[in-house]
């Protein structure tokens, strides 16, 4: 769904000379496949989520989202054991900046993705932070990478491993 | 050519007769087949029977018509906005409220499994029916509908919230902002909820020219479609740098319902999609009035160009019981950043820039600055830049970010949002987007004049800027007609297609360009005291930089193509310097010189001051002198606008 250079270069013109409307075209990037048919043959959802991230995890150069369908059932609604791998993949720029500065907005949505409950919130925050290295080894890791590495770190403490089931 | 069925008045009478004679037909067969299961069928025809004014007066409500997607066109024909045969139990119902709805009963009281599957797809109009037709529910076979309702359970949605995204207009497809709904849970993070958009689906493989033709004149089909909002959030407000409100809606408990049972229906059905006025907007005005038809469809939604401004003010209108409520304001990540900038002392300010281009080592940083709080501030501003800046740098980044995580959490700034908001008008209160204005002035070549103008859409530099962004002007199809006493002559002054001004000053290290475009055609005094048309097209880039808290001055330069009457076609450098000044809170100053070169120097200087009286009025005194081809001529000219 996403536009060619060279289409987007034609339609920035037809756009100027015609003053046309609202913003639709190619709007549909990483939504789900309710009232579309994105989803159909696609089955192998799990090798998708974790080989998608090509882009540079923590820059900004494009928008990294490539896998719009994957973890979505058909209606739309995002499949509750993809959850935390799509949200890693949508959201790691801001993730990984919260993570390291140990709050946000980003952060806090995660906590309530995987249901960390609200008094053990600081204690995932600030394990989180002080395991940054660990979460984010390289500028290259990919979404899959950053789960596997966040399941070990809830798995290996007494508080947050009830959490660890739910990346 | 469908689509255009049903508004062209030659097409309606043959047509109308058919889909009669074909709606008796299609009903006499429904029933022959219902017959064919013996007494049910009899009951049934009776059911129908007695009821059929009822039926008939069911046909011609609101709810029933906001749930079909019906619009009235010409001499009060339906047609249906959707354009999928599969939304439709009749064969004529995209264009037969009755025949539609006699369908939809018949079907949903069908004991045959394809009974079963109407009844789970088609849920709003079951619960329409059940409500409001007596004994239906009563005929009506009950069974689980379970995709149906693990989808609800999974939204399980107990607010409705409109979400308004700014203007992007370095992206043209979004040149008039975005609307989207957000489906909310109880509280729970708003990332979190669903959004649902309204967007064309394109064939990627399409020649571009062939995209853009189909995009506008309804080439494509438009689908609604949910995914979390963190995308949408993660796409509009971190990458694109637009802000953000979001309107939550006083929807009463039933319409949130009928909203999401609505939804449902329209799994895979398409519409056909239209930039001007089959967009984003028109169609979630359409959404929202069939979850709560007790909406007034306003005039402006109504009107051949619908943009999503729009869509707000007609919701915002007295008619329709203050159904949005205060929004919340979501910052750009480039607001905050300057935001958060302002709060760093100036020696940090310098190392962040340092750390952010390269010029200073993390490391070094880190070892020369003293405390770990404005340790973290710096690297946190740094990696800030590094986000806006279109590079690179994820190599840098990270190493920025490893070195933040080693400091101490610092406890957030809180009511940033607060702050940001403070002095900023939500989009709801913007100007109206349709304009008309009335000017008198005098031209030192023409004399006294009188001008009328008008201008479909949307906003202009010296138009207020309360609710937009200031320095973003769009004006389509402006246009003006004069009156010159002199010469007792009509004249067309003025036909744009379309003139764009893009200011967005450097901010907080951003690398971000300013450009114009217009594409025009004016008369012109052409020397030796005639007068004639002059095609032009004006395309510059440049910068700009903030002036004071508001103002901006910018340096544009480009080239202009002119063609016209006596005038050979030629291409010429083309340079504008100007400012944009809010002087006070009512009172706004554009002043710029238009520089080229077309054999000789050439040179426009223009003044413009306008008094906001209120959101409907302003009056705006200009003055300018030009002399593009030999003969200096300046104009002076007082007009009053008015937004509607």
């Amino acid at each position: 769904m996403h536009m060619t250079k060279r289409q987007k270069g034609i339609f920035v013109l037809a756009v100027a000379l015609l003053g046309m409307n609202s913003e639709a075209l190619a709007q549909n990037v990483g939504r789900c496949g309710w009232g579309s048919k994105l989803f159909e043959g696609n089955d192998g959802i799990a090798p998708q989520v974790l080989a998608v991230t090509t882009n540079g995890f923590l820059g900004n150069q494009t928008f990294g989202i490539t896998s719009g369908t994957s973890g979505c059932t058909q209606s739309g609604v995002v499949r509750s054991n993809w959850k935390s791998v799509l949200f890693i993949e949508q959201n790691k720029s801001l993730l990984a900046r919260d993570i390291a500065t140990g709050d946000g907005e980003t952060l806090v949505a995660f906590a309530d993705v995987i249901g960390v409950e609200q008094q053990d919130k600081a204690h995932f925050f600030a394990q989180s932070q002080s395991n940054f290295g660990q979460l984010f080894p390289s500028e290259k890791v990919t979404a899959g990478e950053v789960a596997e590495a966040l399941k070990t770190m809830l798995e290996k403490d007494g508080q947050l491993k009830k959490y660890a089931a739910a990346v | 050519m469908k689509q255009y069925e049903g508004h062209v008045p030659g097409k309606l009478v043959p047509r109308r007769a058919f889909f009669l004679w074909l709606r008796s037909f299609s009903l006499i067969s429904l029933l022959l087949l219902s017959e064919a299961r013996a007494d049910k069928g009899d009951s049934l025809q009776i059911f129908l029977q007695e009821r059929r004014a009822r039926i008939v007066q069911l046909s011609g409500t609101n709810e029933w018509r906001a749930l079909l997607h019906y619009r009235e066109g010409w001499l009060g024909s339906l047609k249906s906005s959707v354009d999928s045969s599969n939304f439709f139990l009749s064969p004529v119902g995209d264009i037969s409220a009755e025949a539609e709805l006699e369908a939809t009963i018949v079907k949903l009281l069908d004991e045959s499994p394809a009974g079963k599957s109407a009844r789970c797809r088609f849920v709003a109009r079951k619960a329409f029916l059940s409500q409001e037709l007596t004994g239906f529910k009563e005929r009506l076979h009950r069974e689980r509908c379970e995709e149906f309702e693990e989808w609800r359970n999974a939204l399980t949605v107990s607010q409705v919230t409109l979400v308004f995204i700014d203007a992007f207009l370095n992206n043209p497809a979004s040149l008039f902002g975005h609307t989207l709904l957000r489906l909310d849970h109880a509280n729970d993070n708003h990332l979190l909820s669903y959004a649902v958009q309204y967007s064309a689906v394109v064939n990627p493989r399409d020649p571009g020219l062939l995209y853009a033709v189909k995009g506008m004149f309804g080439g494509y089909k438009g689908y609604f479609s949910i995914a979390p909002y963190y995308a949408s959030v993660s796409r509009y407000s971190e990458f694109e740098l637009r802000d953000i409100w979001e309107y939550p809606l006083d929807l009463k408990e039933n319409e949130v319902r009928r909203l999401v049972d609505h939804m449902w229906e329209l799994q895979e059905v398409a519409f056909d999609y239209y930039y001007f006025d089959d967009n984003c907007s028109a169609l979630l005005a359409e959404l929202l009035r069939a979850a709560a038809p007790r909406l007034v469809i306003d005039s402006r939604l109504a009107s051949p160009w619908k943009i999503p401004i729009d869509l707000l003010h007609a919701l915002s209108s007295s008619a329709q019981d203050d159904i949005l409520r205060d929004p919340r304001y979501r910052p750009s990540r480039a607001r905050r950043a300057i935001y958060s900038y302002a709060l760093l002392s100036q020696d940090e300010q310098v190392q962040a820039h340092a750390v952010a281009t390269g010029s200073l080592e993390v490391a070094d940083m880190l070892a020369s600055t003293q405390n770990d709080a404005s340790k973290a501030r710096i690297l946190e501003f740094a990696h800030d830049q590094l986000l806006l800046k279109n590079e690179d740098n994820a190599t840098r980044t990270y190493e920025v970010l490893r070195a933040r995580s080693r400091l101490p959490r610092v406890v957030l700034q809180k009511g940033m949002e607060q702050v940001l908001r403070e002095g900023r008008k939500p989009p709801h209160e913007a100007h109206a987007s349709r304009q008309v204005s009335l000017e008198s002035g005098y031209n030192s070549n023409r004399g006294q004049y009188f001008e009328f103008g008008i201008r479909p859409a949307y906003h202009g530099l010296l138009d207020p800027a309360a609710g937009l962004q200031n320095g973003a002007q769009i004006e389509v199809l402006p246009a003006s007609v004069r009156y010159y006493a002199d010469q007792d002559a009509f004249r067309v002054e003025r036909f744009d297609l379309i003139d764009i001004i893009s200011l967005t000053p450097q901010i907080a290290g951003s690398s971000k360009i300013s450009w114009s475009f217009r594409a025009a055609r004016e008369r012109h005094s052409l020397g030796g005291g005639s007068v004639g048309h002059v095609g032009r097209l004006d395309i510059l880039a440049g910068r700009s930089l903030l002036l004071g808290s508001e103002g901006q001055t910018f340096v544009l330069a480009g080239a202009r193509g002119e063609s016209g009457d006596e005038l050979d076609v030629f291409v010429a450098p083309l340079v504008r310097v100007g400012s944009l000044l809010q002087l006070s809170e009512s009172l706004k100053l554009f002043a710029e010189s238009k520089l080229f070169y077309n054999r000789t120097l050439g040179w426009e200087p223009s003044l413009g001051v306008a008094h906001t009286v209120n959101r409907e009025w302003t009056g705006v005194l200009t003055v300018s002198n030009e002399s593009p081809y030999g003969s200096r001529a300046t104009e002076v000219g007082l007009s009053l606008r008015y937004f509607f």
